[in-house]
């Protein structure tokens, strides 16, 4: 850590790194070596990392003002990315496919219990699941409600 | 996400934002980089790390894709950032952090890997404190292990 403190104090300029030599034949060797890393990977070590990348697009989505992506999106990819079929993952949570897939095409509520198995599952937390569906909502009925919706004044209500 | 004031011993609130124009430093302002001349090139590929409250920019990273892998192309502290005297620590954690996630978003085979080249002064920094790997030269990545300690330490927000 003394070390690390002392190369960081000598440094004369903010600048940490060197420009990539991209289409070098070391570069080209360099890749090589990464995508060899990647193969090496288990399928479980494979589906944590994509279960992460999917994580954080949920995040980053939650704070966008980007176009609507439902929740029952979100599972869909969830469930390709574990590799199992739409209807085994019924079967695993013992409910219809035909349920299942009203959830995942936006027709049948996520519900709190199903958001809870989706985080023992996914590792992704449950309030997450349940905040993008909330977004969604609030977007949609403030869209179509917002005139009966801003009537309300608490002045008028308290006065 | 946080950066530590040295001096007065305080967490200071940050969040990391796609560059925009008025943001850019300057070189007269101690900057040793030309960013003004990289945002005219690829605006959307550079970050900062901006304070939530006085929009200073303690930082910069370029993040480039290169078929499918991701680049840290150049990273930059703020010149009050550097040496014995710099004022706030976590700058670079967090900008190397923000880089290991969106290599987590990809979805090509590079998923995960940050890769870069470091200076040869910093390749033992990266791989004490940031857990990069040195493979040709001082060419160097983080493995989807790695970038997953790093966005826990550096870039969790309270909920």
């Amino acid at each position: 850590m003394k070390n690390n403190k002392d190369t960081l104090s000598q440094l004369t300029n903010g600048i940490l790194t060197e420009s990539m030599d991209i289409g070098t034949k070391e570069y080209e060797d360099f890749k090589l070596l990464i995508r060899s890393k990647v193969s090496e990977a288990s399928k479980d070590e494979r589906i944590k990392i994509a279960l992460l990348g999917l994580r954080f697009h949920m995040e980053d989505y939650l704070k966008s003002k980007s176009k609507t992506i439902e929740v029952g999106n979100f599972i869909k990819q969830f469930v390709q990315l574990i590799e199992v079929k739409q209807v085994e993952f019924a079967k695993y949570l013992s409910i219809r496919p035909s349920n299942l897939s009203k959830i995942l095409n936006g027709e049948r509520r996520l519900t709190i219990e199903l958001a809870l198995i989706l985080e023992k599952l996914s590792n992704i937390d449950a309030r997450l699941w349940l905040r993008i569906q909330n977004k969604n909502e609030i977007k949609r009925i403030q869209k179509i409600s917002s005139k009966s919706i801003n009537k309300y004044r608490l002045k008028e209500l308290i006065n | 996400m946080k950066i530590y004031n040295v001096k007065k011993e305080i967490a200071v609130n940050c969040e990391i934002v796609v560059l925009q124009k008025h943001l850019i430093p300057k070189k007269k302002n101690g900057w040793s980089f030309n960013w003004s001349k990289a945002f005219k090139e690829k605006p959307k590929t550079i970050y900062a790390l901006k304070e939530e409250q006085t929009n200073n920019i303690h930082g910069l990273i370029q993040l480039i894709k290169d078929d499918g892998m991701l680049i840290m192309e150049l990273i930059e502290l703020a010149p009050f950032n550097i040496g014995s005297k710099k004022l706030f620590e976590n700058v670079a954690g967090c900008l190397i952090a923000f880089g290991c996630r969106e290599s987590l978003k990809l979805n090509t085979d590079y998923k995960g890997y940050l890769t870069f080249v470091s200076k040869t002064t910093l390749v033992e920094l990266y791989r004490t404190k940031y857990y990069a790997t040195q493979t040709i030269g001082t060419r160097m990545y983080i493995d989807p292990n790695s970038a997953e300690l790093l966005i826990s330490k550096y870039l969790k927000d309270e909920k």
